[in-house]
């Protein structure tokens, strides 16, 4: 019996101390709820404030923690309980659970960056079938959802990568091509873009070789470089999507000295990039900012909750043309990265 | 009564109903049919992949396999559906035979483990850790690291339907539980079982043939993992080469929670099931509270520390 109490008592400690730490956000949240009671259809027991849960793929990286600000601005600026949650790594099914969970304890909305699009069909079906406001980002046409809405237009974005690396290599000579990997829809999709438009608007730059997966790594990237450095000689432009291509490529460059006589351009989280921005190893990244989709994502949501329907004049404030194609909302919002501006995106 | 609440399972209960008045206290909402129907529908697949590993574990093995198991099974599963039903359609013979191969995948896979680990006399750690890679391994190159989807909605009830007011998954989830607490208590082999684990040399000594035991044992247990399977996949309503990869550490937590000895021998089914409802209560608990993963992640840790020690000291 001791035995048991002695458990029980270390058991109700562990859980107190988990409960005070998310206890700092439930209490920040109620101390918000002022009487701002425009949802009187609203039947959330949490006060008169409309929940939205926001399950991103995987807590605790960078990538999500701006998201996150996005997420708490829009929480301020609106007077919402918005807040974001998620697996510790990134898989599908942990996901199904977290929304399966948010489901049954009482939540207005619940906005998804999802990481497998088909896996959560079915939970975010029956999230819509108890009524629930369902908003996914980077997942277009996704099944389950109200609205999905995307921040930047694939095609658009490709266009904007090449030609910069066209007009930086002056339109001529060998490229590389890195993605994330094979497998990753997005990567591939703007590869498929670059490699069509460069072949059109300048047939003087040829591809060195197939597509290379080495773009989430970035000592892979960076052998990967050394390798297509000392093959092809007239190689003087890398294309990477992915975060760590363009860092990689970077670190191969700065080693042999190459730094300024090739291009390098693609994705990348600024913070990570700044060292090789700042040295011109990296010539300019190109993201669209986390802030924005958590912003976005959660104004949908909110405008849909408070009964408004989504039409081709649907706005959101400071994101420019929204155009909506379906039930898909896609935004033009990239942001260039380069040396001058990387700080003052915060992450 | 006294069969259902054994002494050994009674600190399980109290912190089960601890943490049930615990999340009560802190959020009322917890309390709700709703929440309860997703800790339902959230148990059986966790509950199933811990009873398959509870069988390795027994006998003084574990078996890391599991899930790469299920994996591999579900995506031939989805495969076998995909070529012989029409995008839309119903065949409810072809999709029984999708399952009959599923769990009959999972189950050479034990075969495998079992024929390895009992001839070459191979620590089961090391044989299941190399299945497991080689079977993420093909199941990567049949996918292509892809997601398989698309099942037709007599499949998907599986997982996702219910059966008045209870869910589907959660009947499947107490027979087959309700089967392998007769298969321990009442067979020759769960006894034959149990006996190896506590002491195998006693056992070889009289006569048993262990490497028939053993066999059986995953054989069993890739039964288990197959039903889990189908479960998984039907609630996800895909299959893929990564799916649930978490899974495996936390079967290994819910069966020390659960009284399984890490060093063989000591375990009862009924253990089990009590430490898949307090871990699922938990885990439900702990997202309405919105506690941040890490934080979840580091407290599975310090319960299973806890449980080792309280359980090892009984042992003293």
């Amino acid at each position: 019996m001791k035995k048991v109490l002695s458990l029980l008592i270390t058991l109700i400690m562990v859980l107190s101390l988990a409960a005070c730490s998310s206890g700092g956000n439930e209490g920040g949240g109620d101390a918000d709820t002022r009487e701002e009671g425009g949802s009187s259809e609203d039947s959330g027991d949490s006060g008169d404030q409309y929940e939205i849960a926001v399950v991103v793929k995987v807590v605790g990286i960078d990538y999500f923690s701006v998201f996150e600000e996005g997420v708490k601005k829009f929480a301020e600026d609106h007077n919402v309980n918005a807040y974001v949650t998620g697996p510790s790594t990134a898989d599908a099914a942990e996901q199904v659970n977290i929304i399966e969970d948010l489901i049954n304890s009482g939540v207005d909305a619940i906005c998804v960056v999802p990481n497998d699009a088909t896996v959560l069909e079915s939970v975010l079906q029956s999230a819509q079938d108890k009524g629930i406001v369902v908003v996914t980002t980077e997942s277009p046409g996704q099944v389950g959802a109200d609205y999905d809405v995307e921040m930047i237009i694939n095609d658009a974005f490709a266009e904007l990568v090449a030609e910069d690396a066209a007009k930086s290599c002056g339109g001529s000579g060998e490229y590389a091509l890195f993605v994330g990997s094979l497998t990753v829809p997005l990567h591939n999709a703007w590869a498929d873009h670059v490699e069509e438009y460069l072949a059109e608007k300048y047939p003087d730059m040829k591809l060195c070789t197939d597509r290379i997966a080495c773009g989430e790594d970035s000592a892979l990237a960076r052998e990967t470089t050394l390798d297509l450095l000392k093959t092809y000689d007239k190689l003087n432009c890398f294309i990477c999507f992915g975060s760590q291509g363009p860092i990689g490529a970077a670190e191969a460059l700065t080693e042999q000295k190459k730094v300024g006589e090739v291009t390098v351009v693609g994705n990348i989280i600024p913070s990570e990039g700044s060292t090789y921005l700042e040295s011109g190893a990296i010539t300019t990244g190109y993201l669209w900012n986390p802030a924005d989709s958590g912003y976005a994502s959660c104004y949908i949501a909110k405008h849909l909750l408070e009964g408004n329907e989504i039409d081709d004049s649907f706005t959101i404030e400071d994101m420019g043309d929204i155009s909506l194609e379906d039930k898909t909302l896609w935004i033009d919002n990239p942001i260039t990265i380069t040396a001058d501006n990387w700080e003052e995106f915060g992450f | 009564m006294k069969k259902i609440i054994h002494s050994e399972n009674k600190m399980l209960v109290i912190l089960t109903a601890a943490c049930i008045v615990f999340f009560a206290i802190m959020k009322p909402e917890f309390l709700s049919v709703n929440s309860f129907s997703s800790i339902a529908r959230q148990i059986p697949e966790i509950g199933l992949f811990t009873l398959a590993m509870m069988l390795p574990m027994l006998v003084g093995g574990i078996d890391l396999s599991i899930i790469a198991s299920a994996n591999l099974a579900s995506i031939l599963m989805s495969m076998f559906m995909a070529a012989n039903i029409e995008k839309g359609g119903e065949n409810v013979l072809i999709m029984l035979a999708a399952i009959v191969i599923c769990i009959a995948v999972c189950t050479f896979v034990g075969f495998l483990n079992g024929v390895i680990v009992a001839r070459f006399k191979i620590p089961a750690m090391l044989v299941t850790l190399g299945m497991q890679m080689v079977l993420t391994g093909i199941s990567l190159g049949i996918t292509k690291g892809g997601t398989l989807s698309g099942y037709p909605e007599s499949f998907r009830f599986i997982g996702n339907g219910s059966i008045l007011g209870i869910p589907t998954q959660f009947i499947f989830f107490i027979l087959a539980s309700a089967v392998l607490i007769v298969i321990m208590q009442m067979t020759s082999f769960g006894t034959r079982l149990q006996m190896y684990g506590s002491n195998h040399v006693a056992t070889e000594y009289s006569g048993i043939n262990e490497t028939a035991l053993l066999i059986k044992t995953h054989m069993l247990s890739g039964v288990y993992v197959g039903i889990a399977a189908v479960i998984m996949s039907s609630r996800l309503n895909s299959a893929s080469a990564g799916a649930a990869a978490n899974y495996l550490m936390r079967t290994i937590l819910i069966a020390v929670l659960g009284g399984i000895d890490p060093n063989g021998g000591k375990g009862r089914v009924s253990g089990i099931l009590w430490a898949v409802v307090l871990f699922q209560c938990m885990a439900t608990g702990l997202n309405i509270l919105r506690v941040n993963s890490y934080i979840v992640i580091a407290l599975y840790g310090v319960i299973l520390l806890l449980a080792v020690i309280v359980r090892t000291r009984k042992q003293l």
